[in-house]
């Protein structure tokens, strides 16, 4: 598993890079990898997400091939793309969902923050609101966007919108949660130490000839 | 020869997906590999490549609908084949009230997959071979064969027996009188039943009538686990009085739990301990779950539902109770969404307000067992010598047998007995 720490990177240049690097995953030519990053503020939206869910005109949003529906990435926020083979490990959505979820759940305890799953609405959550967006997108069973974890973000552009299609929908970030301030190179770094025996644990890559 | 495509299994707990987009349009040529439509599990899309070339002749859904895995939602074929008509639309009526969005009808190409209502049957359902009814009539030469006196013959004209299935015990293989008393004897059993499974020569007017979506997603769920799974059953009595007492003090802290409950929690908690009872069966392995989504089967009018809470492991009692009263209310009025049939690992049955004693059910497909739970009554029990009256309960497991034996059965039972006597570590 290699993971690569991209910084803050405009969301199209990171998308072609994910593309390159989920074909060559397929292809078995390029290794397991996790992109952990920032993007400057963008709205993107799911393959089936409904416009309905834009509340500004001014909005446009980034037509992708994900699941889910509309939400936003920006500064403070930590996204996390894995570029994984569920052929070689288990072809089994859900449960890849269900991994990133626990993932989430448990980096934010590594900040003492409890969130947890609401059945039904994909993503980690707490008292406050969301806390953790997640939509995923599966070519030839090798994954490609992920999640995003608001660590410290400006929360005021989730207001343009009804995030992930849900009007009304609350969301939180970790700083909010843990009542100061929480560095995002330390949430990242939680991420990274915790991705791949989470991963292997959860959906166990299986030994091949190569 | 032209080739169907079926919605995808993106998981084993997917009962259906969302097709988002066509790729390909109708006429277009397909080849192998190409990506031809985008479709959508929970928050996870799927790019579906096409096994085959051709030409896309028929897409059977829309962007935006759902449909069941399994079902044929598109085809592929040669360039001049057409796509085979879909049969007629069945007019089974409707048991979801009409609030609820329909869920997309697909014609049955196959064994019809559907199973939108009732939901926990993420397996395409392979037909069952039709069994020959090999009831051979021996002609009338072979009859004429058999050793028997004239006496014996009239008799068996008289009682309408063939006497080329008698076996006789007399020398020779003659069949004597007493073959046939034998006979009759043993036959009018199996008769009787053979009666029962062979449907009417002719269908009584007024009596026949066209199974309903749940009726019909029921029959091919209970079918498809009963040819799969060998069932076996254990039962224990557990006393009740505690977990009744502690209920009661819950009730007045304004907290109100259910026996059911108090049993889903239990049996959460017995579940960590016995993976092998949340597990699934899978040809070479078996998958041992993660959470234990414990499903709760709800009776309706003409048929089930069973609504599963998601991650019971981590709930406490209230939060169980909360959302098992908010699933079964959903579940009465028609409201329960896929998400929240979907994805059980355990289910308990409770039939306890009707006043049942003890039964057994069957196990949901892909689950490893399923929990009976009969009425609590008051049954007398020795306690330190002395007869007294008791708060019992019988509760019977079905299990797979090849996920897991008798004695683990017999363990969990006694944990779970253990753990609702003791109701206490329920709480904290």
């Amino acid at each position: 598993m290699v993971i690569r720490d991209l910084g803050i990177i405009d969301f199209q240049d990171a998308w072609a890079l994910q593309e390159r690097l989920a074909a060559g995953v397929a292809a078995g030519t390029e290794p397991e990898t996790l992109l952990l990053l920032e993007h400057p503020s963008v709205y993107t939206i799911g393959s089936g997400g409904s416009e309905a869910n834009i509340l500004d005109p001014d909005v446009t949003p980034v037509r992708i091939n994900r699941g889910g529906d509309v939400t936003w990435h920006g500064p403070g926020q930590l996204v996390g793309y894995p570029i994984v083979s569920l052929d070689r490990r288990r072809r089994d959505l859900h449960c890849y969902l269900r991994f990133l979820e626990e993932l989430l759940m448990a980096v934010a305890a590594d900040f003492r923050v409890e969130a947890w799953r609401i059945p039904g609405r994909t993503g980690i959550w707490t008292e406050q609101g969301k806390l953790a967006s997640i939509g995923v997108g599966v070519r030839r069973w090798v994954t490609m966007h992920g999640f995003a974890l608001n660590v410290v973000p400006d929360l005021a552009p989730f207001a343009r919108i009804n995030p992930c299609g849900m009007a009304g929908c609350p969301v939180t970030s970790l700083a909010e949660e843990a009542g100061g301030n929480v560095p995002l190179e330390e949430v990242k770094a939680r991420v990274a130490a915790r991705f791949a025996g989470l991963l292997e644990e959860r959906l166990t890559r299986q030994e091949n000839d190569n | 020869m032209a080739t169907e495509v079926t919605m995808p299994k993106l998981s084993d707990t997917m009962t259906e997906g969302k097709l988002i987009s066509w790729k390909k349009s109708v006429g277009e040529k397909v080849e192998r590999g190409d990506i031809i439509a985008e479709v959508e599990t929970d928050k996870a899309n799927m790019e579906l490549e096409a096994f085959t070339s051709g030409i896309l002749l028929e897409t059977r859904i829309k962007p935006g609908e759902m449909a069941p895995v399994g079902t044929v939602i598109a085809v592929i074929g040669a360039v001049g084949e057409s796509a085979t008509a879909p049969p007629p639309v069945s007019v089974a009526p409707k048991t979801a009230p009409p609030s609820e969005p329909p869920p997309t009808w697909q014609p049955p190409v196959e064994p019809s997959p559907e199973t939108i209502e009732a939901g926990e049957v993420p397996e395409r359902i392979i037909a069952t071979p039709e069994v020959e009814v090999a009831e051979e009539k021996p002609s009338v030469a072979a009859a004429a064969g058999e050793k028997a006196s004239p006496l014996v013959r009239r008799l068996a004209r008289e009682k309408g027996i063939d006497l080329a299935r008698v076996q006789g015990s007399g020398p020779n293989g003659r069949i004597l009188q007493e073959d046939l008393d034998r006979y009759e004897a043993r036959d009018a059993g199996s008769e009787a039943r053979e009666e029962a499974e062979r449907p009417p020569a002719s269908p009584v007017v007024g009596g026949m009538q066209p199974l309903s979506r749940m009726r019909a997603a029921i029959a091919r769920t209970v079918a498809e686990s009963w040819r799969t799974a060998p069932h076996f059953y254990v039962t224990v009595e557990i006393d009740m009085g505690e977990a009744e007492r502690v209920r009661q003090e819950l009730k007045e802290s304004a907290s109100p739990v259910s026996v059911n409950d108090m049993i889903i929690k239990a049996c959460a908690l017995t579940l960590e301990k016995f993976p092998r009872a949340n597990a699934s069966f899978a040809g070479d392995r078996m998958e041992l779950h993660n959470d234990i989504n414990i499903g709760v089967a709800v009776a309706l009018e003409d048929g089930l539902i069973v609504p599963v809470i998601r991650g019971c492991q981590s709930l406490t009692l209230k939060e169980i109770a909360l959302q098992s009263r908010q699933l079964v209310e959903k579940g009465r009025a028609g409201r329960i969404t896929e998400t929240e049939i979907g994805g059980g690992t355990f289910t308990v049955s409770n039939m306890g307000m009707y006043g049942i004693d003890e039964f057994a059910a069957v196990i949901m497909p892909s689950q490893a067992a399923i929990l009976a739970v009969g009425a609590v009554a008051d049954r007398p029990v020795i306690r330190n010598g002395h007869l007294v009256a008791a708060r019992v309960l019988r509760a019977t497991l079905s299990s797979d047998h090849r996920l897991l034996d008798g004695v683990y059965a017999a363990q969990f039972l006694r944990e779970l007995k253990k753990v609702l006597e003791n109701p206490v570590t329920m709480l904290v």
